[in-house]
């Protein structure tokens, strides 16, 4: 066995050194550009660790953060208007993207925005790709047990209805066929409806997309969609004669977080006093009102 | 129409982008992957239990666990002690060692189909193993080796499509982000499908070629 383990090993290196030997004539369109090569330093401490630090170790990753001029920041650019892409289909942009460059330029750095898909988010943070995810990440018991947040927002739930429909409240959910994306709030919320309040929709469906969720409704498979009030928003407005926003779920609106890695308290506090800034001098607001428009409500 | 049109012409450039990132991730892995395969395969036929074990445990490891694991294992695991590896050359890394697990078995077993007769006389005129195996035994496998390897390779092409969750932006995230954009759905995955399907097909059509040379010979 632990001969296997060594060929293992071997096999490991050695594809790490073919790839580290031809990715070095070609610097390719890296996501890193601050990296030295894998092999080089074998004994390095991980994510603490930057190979162009030179003598000095930075104490904390915000010390880091501030050497190297950038507050690496993870997205999944597929939630308009929270983070999605431009026109050209790849430059980011949005309510989150605006946010994290008025954060970074507190803290005097510049952002820079890794795209990754929701499914790998948290573990590229713990991983060390980025300092901080600020992609729409609602805070729950469960997150924090992983990661450190920041709050900044909150986002209620909207109903969104087809037309001849008018789903105002919760209590008109009753017969209706009501679709929401997996896994979010929305979804547990209309569960919990469902099983204490007894409100009973005809049916709820869950798909992996929000825009799945729309497409029920453009086909008329379904009557509403209940999801986070900006995205509803944003694909009202992108479709208005399919459907429109005719609603709010009634309910505190649910706490959105910057997550950081745990134990990171000066990156945290110094993240925390730049959001309070930015609070304070009517940036987040404007930033509400330039992306959320009408359904900003929150 | 119009407005299928005009969303073509939107999506076109970027999608390109993602197919140029899937064919790379796809080729130099599918370059290694072979060459893994080769060596597991042989290490595994070889019966010596020094090369077998650990050719067998390689195999079984990365046929036996998921995918998207061992991606994310090699791109957020391996930092924590100490072996910090690009997310690009990650990717290629992992669907390297996933591929050449499935090739080696491949291999494998077109080299297993070969009368063991042809070794016996190779071995009987003087060839060492090694050279008879170079220039008796792999020669003839190479027709049994082509749809096997042809369905891997197809197999390999559209798995690049996990490689998001490690933060590549090919083909598949790109053609989703342009839908959650626009939730112009069909009108954007039947691009998507037809670039995978050039890529896909085109493997197909070589390997018909290639079949039919190797048939000529003989």
């Amino acid at each position: 066995m632990r001969k296997s383990s060594a060929f293992l090993l071997v096999i490991l290196l050695l594809t790490a050194t073919l790839l580290a030997a031809c990715g070095g004539k070609q610097p390719s369109g890296g996501d890193q550009p601050s990296n030295g090569t894998a092999t080089q330093q074998p004994s390095g401490s991980g994510s603490q660790e930057q190979s162009g630090g030179g003598a000095q170790e930075p104490a904390n990753s915000l010390e880091r953060i501030k050497a190297e001029g950038v507050l690496r920041v993870g997205i999944d650019a597929s939630y308009p208007p929270m983070e999605f892409v431009d026109e050209d289909g790849k430059t980011p942009i949005g309510f989150d993207i605006d946010m994290a460059n008025a954060i970074a330029e507190k803290l005097g750095v510049k952002a820079e925005f890794t795209i990754i898909d929701w499914a790998g988010i948290q573990a590229g943070l713990l991983g060390g790709h980025y300092d901080a995810i600020m992609s729409s990440m609602t805070i729950t018991e469960e997150r924090q047990k992983e990661m450190d947040f920041v709050q900044y927002l909150t986002m209620g739930i909207a109903y969104a209805s087809r037309p001849g429909v008018e789903v105002k409240s919760d209590a008109d959910l009753a017969g209706k066929v009501v679709v929401v994306q997996e896994e979010t709030t929305a979804q547990y919320y209309i569960e919990d409806l469902m099983a204490e309040k007894g409100i009973q929709p005809k049916e709820l469906r869950s798909f992996p997309y929000a825009t799945d969720a729309f497409r029920e409704l453009a086909n008329e498979r379904a009557d509403v969609v209940a999801i986070d009030a900006p995205v509803a928003g944003y694909y009202a407005k992108l479709d208005p004669d399919l459907y429109r926003v005719t609603g709010m779920a009634e309910m505190e609106p649910d706490p959105i977080g910057i997550a950081l890695r745990k134990g990171e308290t000066e990156l945290r506090d110094a993240i925390q006093k730049a959001v309070d800034e930015l609070r304070a001098e009517g940036v987040l607001q404007e930033l509400q009102v330039k992306w959320f428009g009408d359904a900003a409500g929150q | 129409m119009d407005r299928f049109v005009e969303h073509t012409i939107n999506i076109l450039p970027v999608l390109l982008e993602g197919l140029g990132v899937t064919l790379k991730l796809t080729v130099i892995s599918a370059f290694f992957g072979t060459l893994l395969g080769l060596l597991a395969a042989l290490a595994r036929i070889s019966r010596k239990p020094f090369l077998t074990g650990p050719a067998s445990v390689y195999v079984n490891l990365f046929r036996g666990t998921p995918l998207l694991l061992q991606l994310l294992f090699i791109y957020n695991a391996l930092p924590q002690v100490g072996i910090k590896i690009p997310a690009f050359e990650s990717a290629v890394l992992g669907y390297s060692l996933n591929s050449g697990a499935y090739i080696a078995e491949i291999i494998r077993a077109a080299i297993q189909s070969i009368d063991r007769g042809q070794m016996e006389a190779a071995r009987s005129l003087g060839m060492s193993y090694g050279l008879a195996m170079r220039r008796v035994i792999l020669p003839q496998t190479y027709r049994r080796l082509l749809p096997p390897m042809v369905n891997e390779m197809s197999a390999l092409t559209k798995d690049t499509s996990l490689a998001s969750v490690i933060s590549i932006l090919e083909l598949m995230k790109y053609s989703s982000q342009f839908v959650s954009r626009t939730n112009l759905a069909w009108q954007t995955y039947v691009w998507t499908a037809a670039f995978y399907l050039v890529v896909t097909m085109s493997l197909s059509a070589l390997a018909s070629r290639l079949e039919k040379k190797l048939e000529a010979r003989g």
